[in-house]
């Protein structure tokens, strides 16, 4: 009868050894998984050393949309908004 | 930033705030205050610094100009302009038997700029004030809750209508958005009797030389208005092309009232 027991022991005590190894594995591919993905994403700022003629920075974007865009990145038309004069101006332009 | 600075639209709360604003950027970008942010930058010995956030973001603005201007408003040229003879505020310049020294061409492309660390390589010294004052102007509009503007020396951001001006005698109604003017007419000096201006070409190092007096263009934003004006103007003869291409309208003035426009409907 102990022996029997002792052999159930034995068994469960591997059983939760697989279980833990199963466990720890799993952990290991997701961790592997998240650091692959982020690694390979495309909006991943390239490392400092591109070379010099790439001009990257984490900041910058396509040239295409500087004037198209407002900056609170909300977009509108490249220009502004004018008309005829209507009354005495207020404020002059001048240059700078 | 050695200018004046009109403001319509806001309370007195919003007013204290952009003037605020105006000091805080003069403090960390002017090249004529010796403890200025941008000052240090050009100072240090190192070549990767760890600059402000503030100053980081202006940077990243001023390589997107460039990057959109083919290189045209570049933020390396603080030698050149040196070079020029503007060393100094405007106001204490005098004529010089000096000829200018020879400036250096821009490098924008040198720099590399990783959230604040900033990559300069060693001889580059930055302006950025082609693209401060015209940011600075849009962030103060921002602090205006309603409809109001605020104008920069003449760079100029507008919610709501304000009629504005313009260099050859003549006026636009500014509805909404920006308005700025590039000049070479204006922020001269003499250097052993040849005048010299404010507007570095990047490709020569040396003050350009355009068919344009002055430029005014019309824009989204005041800072986009201020960048297409000063590659408008640096682009001399393709200038109307140059804004044509981004959709953009402004007018061309010469010496004596000549002047072309491009989409300009007002």
């Amino acid at each position: 009868m102990g022996a029997m027991e002792s052999r159930i022991s034995a068994a469960r005590a591997r059983a939760n050894r697989a279980n833990s190894v199963i466990l720890a594995s799993a952990a290991a591919l997701f961790v592997a998984a998240v650091v692959a993905v982020r690694v390979a994403h495309p909006a991943r700022t390239q490392p400092a050393t591109t070379s010099p003629s790439s001009g990257a920075t984490s900041a910058s974007t396509s040239s295409d949309d500087f004037y198209g865009e407002s900056e609170d990145g909300e977009g509108g038309s490249g220009s502004g908004s004018i008309a005829p004069s209507q009354s005495a101006p207020q404020l002059s332009t001048g240059g700078s | 930033m050695g200018c004046d600075v009109v403001v319509g639209g806001a309370t007195t709360a919003e007013r204290r705030g952009i003037e605020r604003l105006f000091v805080a950027r003069d403090e960390t970008f002017s090249r004529f205050r010796p403890d200025s942010e941008l000052n240090r930058v050009n100072d240090a010995a190192g070549i990767v610094l760890n600059v402000s956030a503030a100053f980081a973001e202006m940077v990243a603005v001023a390589m997107r100009a460039a990057r959109v201007t083919d290189g045209l408003v570049d933020p390396t040229l603080g030698a050149a302009i040196e070079a020029a003879g503007y060393d100094r505020d405007f106001s204490e310049l005098t004529p010089s038997a000096d000829p200018p020294e020879p400036g250096a061409r821009g490098r924008w492309r040198s720099l590399r700029l990783r959230r604040t660390l900033l990559h300069r390589p060693r001889g580059v010294r930055l302006d950025l004030n082609g693209v401060v004052k015209g940011k600075t102007v849009d962030d103060a509009l921002a602090l205006i809750d309603g409809d109001g503007f605020v104008s920069a020396g003449g760079d100029i951001a507008a919610r709501g209508a304000v009629d504005v001006a313009l260099p050859d005698g003549g006026a636009v109604r500014l509805l909404e958005g920006g308005l700025a003017t590039s000049s070479i007419a204006k922020r001269r000096w003499l250097r052993a009797g040849v005048w010299q201006h404010h507007l570095i070409d990047p490709r020569t190092g040396r003050p350009c030389e355009t068919p344009w007096q002055q430029v005014t263009v019309s824009a989204a934003t005041c800072l986009h208005a201020d960048v297409a004006a000063k590659a408008a103007l640096l682009s001399g003869d393709d200038g109307s092309d140059y804004l044509a291409r981004h959709g953009l309208a402004g007018r061309f003035f010469r010496g004596g009232g000549h002047g072309v426009s491009v989409a300009w409907a007002a």
